[in-house]
């Protein structure tokens, strides 16, 4: 179980590596946003020391309806022991870095955000599991794939 | 040569409607595609990372629009945009 921590405003951040494909790794500390699908959102200023690299450019859906583009990098992200890589948002002012539900879905995490007792929590995410149900008996799969005999019809 | 964000996002959804996007939403709906601008070549993948990992291995040094097929865009943020286009120049 990995722990983050609420802020004096209440809001659950928690810390993070960020590394681009030819440098080190970066303590980060990111604000946990369950309202971005993506990955991860940082200030355009804030990638150029991580190494980050360009790769284009992305529309972006605002919570006013507003569709805009965005440039894009891919990013490598560690966290709780596991790497993974994703693709991180530019935004061109702020100075937050935004962690969003694609991050905890890469990582197999589940969030326990606690504000009453100020825990925040990542714990894996159970993998849904359906039982496997065995038949008591098992068919003779000979018999199955072979074709009913006719039968005789009587008039 | 150099795009904006905005000018590098306006070519790649041109390439995309003109050429793609009837096939792509009928096929490959909610899949994400990066379409490299300057060849108008495209790139599949069940996930961002992997459309963009396609095609940055076929073009290291492209630029790619990427789409969520059927999708207004890649990702939804809760914030307001404010109005500010976060246009800039690149490259």
């Amino acid at each position: 179980m990995a722990t983050g921590y609420f802020d004096s405003n209440g809001d659950p951040w928690l810390e993070i590596e960020i590394s681009g494909p030819f440098s080190n790794p970066s303590k980060t500390q990111c604000l946990i946003d369950t309202g971005f699908t993506g990955f991860l959102s940082m200030p355009f200023l804030s990638a150029f020391p991580l190494g980050l690299i360009l790769t284009g450019t992305m529309n972006i859906v605002f919570a006013n309806g507003d569709i805009q583009p965005r440039l894009t990098c891919l990013g490598k992200a560690i966290f709780d022991g596991q790497t993974n890589v994703g693709v991180i948002v530019l935004e061109p002012q702020g100075n937050q870095v935004l962690l969003g539900m694609n991050f905890l879905r890469k990582f197999g995490m589940r969030l326990n955000v606690d504000p009453g007792e100020s825990t925040v929590e990542l714990l894996p995410s159970p993998i849904p599991t359906l039982p496997i149900q065995q038949p008591l008996v098992q068919p003779n799969m000979q018999e199955l794939s072979t074709p009913p005999a006719p039968t005789e019809q009587q008039h | 040569m150099g795009y904006s964000p905005q000018i590098s996002a306006d070519r790649g959804e041109q390439i995309y409607q003109q050429k793609y996007k009837a096939k792509l939403e009928a096929e490959n709906p909610g899949q994400y595609v990066a379409i490299d601008i300057d060849t108008e070549n495209i790139y599949l993948g069940s996930t961002p990372e992997e459309a963009l990992g396609k095609a940055q291995k076929q073009a290291p040094r492209g630029q790619f629009h990427l789409i969520r097929i059927g999708s207004a865009g890649v990702y939804r943020v809760g914030y307001s945009s404010g109005g500010q286009n976060g246009d800039w120049l690149f490259r």
